[in-house]
């Protein structure tokens, strides 16, 4: 309880800091907005021409797709900007701060900001979230709506684990941006492979993206299942809980095994 | 002359001073370019029968090229002037007895040679080993290479327009980011612009846009009648005077406005 009244006073002073220059902060969520607008754009284009990829039609992919983003969104609330900075971090000496703090580091990073700019991408997940549930076939029973709130729940954890652990690379490697960028950049990361089916991609990165960067069970698995498409191991489809264990404690260990490893940049 | 192309080496060693991360922007290229593989693969391929602007085939090579091209023709043009002028160092490029417009062109040049060294050549070599097929149309090159050289010039004006801008912007990167991706969508740099809804293409047409992708990747491509290809080449054309013109006329309009303090 007492995390969650320091988190509010950490966001008010975070935002207060921000408002200050409200017109770039307006200017921010209008770029993002953009942005993000136009992969929608983009991926109504590529399918204005076609209706179906892989046996699924254009609202199922939607649906998969946004699915994922939208805990992808929730998770870089909390884990994005601390773990994109680490490298900056500790680069300039400034992480032996964190150190010094009463908390923990990883709690003090993470809850002293509140990472807005994907505000712009939660909500229009949201919308086209909606958009592609009305054109769906899922029966929604009891047993359907706990399947997909536990894998939401999963999909928040495996994309908090992932960056987690781009952060802690930092402390070996001190240029960690480039990982960073190679996962989730916008245009090129490896992240954009899992908008779409995965079983367009080759063996190896179905592979690469269900046991080595486990993405596959932030959408695919558990949303194919639910659309009744068949998978070449259905079992994976309820693997998702497991996977986000298992690079939960990863992400955790490799975290706190740098920590005890880390000396100083010098300050 | 050779000022100038003093420049472009600066151009080139900059670029080619962090090595540590060409290595990274190389793979991403690939991770990016397997995937639209992976992507237009799968939709042709679910999709047999239809009626679809362009083939299969076209349409990866159209990816392949505009890959490559624009491994090599994007460049930071609309950064660096932003900066110059930002922090005021256009002062001091003014006062140099070089023609501002020429200095930034030369720089961008030699990136451009660079990018072209370090991803262009690296990426066709694993191209040509993994996807073995002949890219370009033989009879259709000389004029793709022409248009290529055209949209290069449409490339660089169009950014130099933007990058001026800070004349008149305090904060340039949300306008930046704004064109940067229409640009990205209506540039043809992503998906072809064969592809378009009507309504796209109807606004691409009053847009200089598709004149920088679309066009030298259409016509390096796809067979096309000599007609077509002029009218194109035409339209690529009409472009650079335009944004020429309106290069000049923001320049000159800028300049009186600029005012920089200290020294």
């Amino acid at each position: 309880m007492y995390l969650l009244k320091m988190y509010r006073h950490f966001v008010i002073i975070y935002m207060k800091g921000k408002l200050a220059y409200h017109f770039s902060l307006v200017f921010e969520l209008i770029a993002n907005t953009i942005q993000i607008g136009v992969y929608f754009a983009g991926f109504m284009v590529i399918f204005h021409n076609f209706d179906t990829i892989a046996g699924w039609s254009r609202n199922e992919v939607l649906f998969m797709f946004t699915t994922s983003w939208l805990t992808y969104s929730l998770s870089c609330f909390f884990f994005w900007s601390p773990m994109k900075d680490m490298g900056q971090l500790i680069r300039s000496g400034k992480f032996d701060l964190y150190l010094t703090r009463p908390i923990g580091p990883m709690l003090y990073i993470v809850l002293q900001q509140f990472q807005y700019t994907f505000i712009p991408r939660l909500v229009l997940s949201v919308f086209f979230w909606l958009y592609s549930m009305r054109s769906i076939t899922i029966e929604w029973t009891a047993y359907a709506v706990l399947f997909y709130a536990i894998n939401m729940l999963s999909s928040f954890v495996i994309f908090s684990a992932i960056t987690i652990f781009t952060g802690a690379v930092s402390f070996w490697a001190v240029k960690s941006e480039e990982i960073t960028s190679l996962l989730t950049n916008n245009n090129h990361g490896l992240k954009n492979y899992t908008d779409y089916p995965i079983n367009i991609y080759g063996k190896g990165i179905g592979f690469l993206l269900t046991f080595i960067i486990p993405y596959a069970f932030t959408g695919y698995y558990p949303v194919a299942s639910l659309l009744g498409k068949g998978l070449p191991h259905p079992g994976f489809a309820y693997l998702s809980p497991l996977i986000a264990l298992i690079s939960g404690t990863a992400a955790y260990l490799l975290w706190n095994y740098g920590l005890r490893h880390y000396n100083s940049a010098g300050a | 002359m050779r000022k100038y192309a003093d420049l472009a080496m600066i151009g080139i060693k900059e670029h080619t001073a962090y090595a540590g991360s060409l290595w990274a922007n190389f793979l991403a290229k690939i991770v990016y370019l397997y995937m639209q593989y992976a992507l237009w693969t799968g939709l042709f391929s679910s999709n047999t029968g239809k009626n679809i602007p362009l083939s299969q085939d076209e349409t990866i090579r159209y990816i392949i090229v505009a890959t490559l091209l624009s491994a090599f023709m994007e460049c930071d043009v609309i950064a660096w002037i932003n900066g110059q002028i930002q922090s005021g160092d256009v002062a001091n490029q003014l006062i140099r007895p070089l023609d501002y417009k020429f200095m930034i062109f030369a720089k961008h040049i030699g990136t451009s040679v660079a990018r072209f060294v370090i991803y262009t050549v690296p990426l066709g070599i694993v191209i040509s080993i993994f996807y073995p097929v002949r890219l370009f149309c033989r009879e259709q090159l000389l004029y793709g290479i022409l248009s290529i050289i055209l949209a290069y010039m449409i490339q660089f004006l169009y950014s130099v327009i933007i990058g001026l801008m800070a004349f008149w912007l305090i904060v340039t990167w949300p306008l930046n980011m704004l064109l940067a991706a229409i640009y990205k969508l209506l540039s043809g740099a992503w998906i072809p612009a064969a592809m378009f809804p009507e309504f796209l293409t109807v606004i691409n047409l009053i847009l200089p846009f598709r004149a920088i992708y679309a066009i030298p990747v259409t016509i390096l491509t796809s067979p096309m009648s000599f007609a077509s290809i002029c009218e194109n080449l035409l339209v690529q054309l009409i472009w650079v005077a335009v944004l020429f013109i309106t290069s000049e006329a923001v320049w000159i309009v800028g300049k009186n406005k600029l005012i920089v303090q200290g020294g």
